[in-house]
């Protein structure tokens, strides 16, 4: 060809493609996880949608509003000792309601104090985030293993209760509980990988509609129960009359423990303070009038519930959950009734799969902050290819299916673990605003100091009454388990600051140092094929001070044939080394030539190993990883550095995966 | 047939170990070794480099291990040496010069040890 003139060079310039429109093609992992995911979400596109008022309660408040589908029955069934011993019979309806305003009691500070973290932290502020600003990093850790933990519990819960709405209605499937319960946690994983955007609708509807079956059935029961001459009672089977009968004593120690398993109905509330930022401006004030009508709303149906349950002697079983004895006395057995039943049941399962989601976006935040702060591994502050922190969910999911796994699927083995979590974390953060109030003495500071200072009492007694009442059921699997976890955390961090002050220690004078004299380029060569050619190849442009083939000898004969071969096909400008060894360690022996190369102190030694490429993966375990095990014993050595020269097979003949370079840039 | 090779083998032993001590007498560690010193080393073979001069000019250099050290041996003007290979107990005698920067015994007498 002849040579352009500089002129015709120039004409025949163009400009380059457009960033993202270069055909690369892609592997095989990424075409499925688009597949699956959808298409890579752009940075760009993290999205910060503002939500108004009734969509943010949509959002937010599903965690809070769902546990009102356990908590009332969790009480009874502590009171009554279903399936136990101890239980105080038919005593225990009149202590249900009274157990439920206690509760409520400790919602309404909890609101109050809420609202004044609301205010001083208008841009999120969880727990983690008070806690560290005003307790310090230790305190944080706890509070937010603590609530970590309970993000767990909360999908389990919420999956395992709202499979229990599902079966409450068509009893055969409560041998698939399990299964059921692991797809559910399947589906909200893959739902958040994608990304569901927290968007309206999605939440408005099941959340109303759980709001709306509630308040029609407690408005129903109140009628009939004080118009309609009372309710009946639910009908009992064997083991529920054996309930009844049953005459313990009532004990301070019974009705705490009935206290503390209604306490997870207050899991949730936090929910508001996190996402402040979420919603339309002025955002403090909306947040605040949000908490506060998720709170009544929390409370209206708590009480309501807690209530008729108590009027109706619902005894739950495994086959029924309160809830449902609930909605089918109050609706009796008619076709409008029943279809009224199906709804209540259809939007609690819905209300409860939609708070197990809440965790799904609230663990993967608040595990990038501990991230963040080098308390947790790096890789979950990561946004994947959807814009959301896919590690995060991929470890809740895990986590929480092995706790379904674990307790197959049963609240009431769940509820034992539940709540001592969240309730920690309140505790710790309304310290965390007392402590704020006494620093900062914003205007009426001592108002606010008194309602968190009284909301860090309350928390704190309710979170000693959990931990105290519920420790043999299980809750001291979290008392021993967050201070283990708090501890490897720590652990992580000064590992992780270690770290750093050595790579940051004279990082600039390190980059200024004189660099070494020499050049030595090793190329290790297993025999004399293109892959070592291009290696070769590669190594010359380094023109560096020495360059020599290697060859590692575990084979004598073929040794002396790549030897032969070499002098005839006359690669005269390059020695080859052969080096023995006799025990076949190639680590060990390629270890030693360049310890000897890199000996003299002056040396940069760089060591080329020619690498296939494989097209399918399969390809790839025909043949073993030695060109990576080697470059892995090398990182020990100083001033030894490896570079993979890369030869890209075709394989079965479909046709290279090699970019073409030409066609990238024309 | 049998016996033959048998008396063979046994004459064979005899031979190796009087050869092996007449070739070892005044042999020297290698780590003893120090530029323009008359030398008299042995060892194996620990590496063999082939062809390794630009301009073409047949170079045999191999590395010599006793244990104590190594040096290069080099061989000028040949590509090849029968029986020398990697793992050859080999002795070479010479005056010690310098190579690429490491001692080395250049064209050195030498004795292939069976």
């Amino acid at each position: 060809m002849a040579k352009a003139s500089p002129v015709q060079q120039h004409t025949a310039l163009k400009p380059l493609p457009p960033a993202l429109d270069i055909d690369i093609p892609e592997r095989r992992r990424f075409r499925i996880k688009t597949k699956l995911l959808g298409k890579a979400l752009h940075t760009d596109q993290l999205a910060h949608e503002r939500l108004g008022k009734p969509t943010a309660m949509a959002v937010f408040a599903s965690d809070a509003l769902s546990s009102t589908a356990y908590a009332s029955e969790e009480i009874i069934r502590t009171l009554l000792a279903v399936g136990g011993i101890g239980g105080i019979g038919l005593l225990a309806f009149n202590y249900v309601t009274p157990i439920t305003l206690c509760m409520i009691a400790v919602l309404i500070i909890l609101v109050f104090s809420y609202r004044q973290t609301i205010k001083a932290y208008p841009s999120a502020g969880g727990a983690y985030i008070v806690t560290k600003d005003n307790l310090g990093l230790l305190p944080a850790q706890v509070a937010g293993v603590a609530l970590l933990t309970d993000y767990i519990l909360t999908v389990s819960v919420s999956v395992s209760a709202g499979v229990a709405a599902i079966y409450s209605v068509y009893h055969p499937l409560y041998a698939w509980r399990v299964p059921l319960a692991l797809t559910f946690i399947v589906i909200i994983a893959w739902g958040n990988l994608r990304g569901v955007k927290e968007s309206g609708r999605l939440f408005a509807v099941p959340t109303y509609a759980f709001l709306v079956s509630m308040f029609l059935m407690i408005g129903v029961g109140i009628y009939k129960n004080v118009f309609g001459g009372g309710l009946e009672h639910v009908p009992l089977d064997a083991t529920q009359t054996e309930a009844l009968t049953a005459t313990g004593t009532v004990g301070i120690f019974l009705l705490l423990h009935a206290f503390a398993s209604g306490g997870a109905a207050m899991t949730g509330v936090e929910a508001i303070s996190n996402g402040v930022p979420a919603f339309k401006p002025p955002e403090w004030k909306n947040a605040r009038e949000t908490l506060t009508i998720m709170g009544i709303c929390l409370g209206i149906m708590f009480l309501g519930i807690s209530w008729l349950a108590s009027s109706m002697q619902a005894v739950p079983t495994e086959e029924k959950t309160v809830i449902a004895q609930v909605a089918e006395g109050i609706y009796g057995s008619g076709a409008i009734g029943h279809g009224l039943f199906l709804f209540t049941q259809v939007a609690t399962m819905f209300i409860l799969v939609l708070a197990a989601n809440t965790s799904f976006a609230d663990f993967p935040r608040l595990a990038s902050f501990h991230a963040d702060d080098a308390f947790m591994p790096k890789q979950l502050t990561k946004r994947g290819h959807r814009l959301v922190f896919s590690n995060g969910i991929i470890a809740l999911a895990i986590a929480a299916a092995f706790l379904v796994v674990l307790l197959q699927a049963d609240v009431s083995k769940l509820i034992p673990l539940y709540a001592i979590g969240v309730f920690t974390s309140f505790t710790l953060s309304q310290l965390g605003m007392a402590r704020r109030h006494i620093r900062i003495k914003e205007p009426k500071w001592k108002l606010g100091l008194f309602i968190n200072g009284l909301g860090a009492l309350a928390t704190g007694v309710v979170t000693i009454v959990i931990g105290f009442t519920k420790f043999t059921h299980g809750a001291w699997v979290i008392v021993i388990l967050v201070p283990i976890m708090v501890f490897i955390l720590v652990r992580l961090n000064h590992q992780y600051e270690s770290e750093k002050a050595e790579l940051e220690t004279d990082a600039k004078a390190a980059a200024e140092a004189p660099i070494l004299r020499r050049h030595s380029v090793l190329v290790l060569i297993e025999k004399l094929d293109r892959s070592a050619a291009r290696a070769i190849q590669y190594g010359r442009t380094l023109t560096p001070d020495s360059l020599k083939a290697v060859h590692i000898a575990t084979d004598e004969h073929k040794a002396e044939e790549l030897a032969e071969e070499w002098t005839r096909l006359g690669l005269t400008r390059l020695p080859l080394e052969l080096v023995e060894c006799p025990d076949r360690r190639i680590n060990r022996a390629v270890l030693t030539i360049v310890a000897e190369a890199a000996r003299d102190g002056n040396t940069e030694v760089t060591v080329l190993i020619p690498r296939r490429e494989y097209t399918r993966f399969w390809h790839r375990l025909l043949h073993d990883r030695t060109a990576d095990s080697i470059a892995r014993t090398l990182a020990d050595v100083p001033h030894a550095n490896v570079t993979f020269v890369p030869y890209h097979l075709s394989g079965t003949g479909k046709g290279s995966q090699e970019i073409n370079l030409q066609e990238l840039t024309s | 047939m049998i016996g033959r090779r048998k008396a063979v083998a046994e004459v064979e032993e005899v031979d190796i170990d009087e050869i092996r001590r007449l070739a070892l007498d005044g042999t020297v560690p290698i780590a003893d070794t120090a530029w323009r010193q008359q030398v008299k080393v042995a060892g194996r073979v620990r590496a063999m480099r082939v062809q390794p001069w630009a301009d073409g000019v047949a170079t045999l250099e191999v590395t010599l291990d006793d244990g104590t050290g190594g040096i290069t041996v080099v061989f000028l003007g040949r590509r090849h040496i029968g029986g020398i290979r990697l793992g050859t107990h080999l002795v070479a005698e010479g005056t010690v010069g310098e190579t690429h920067g490491r001692l080395a015994i250049l064209n050195p007498a030498y004795t292939i040890l069976p």
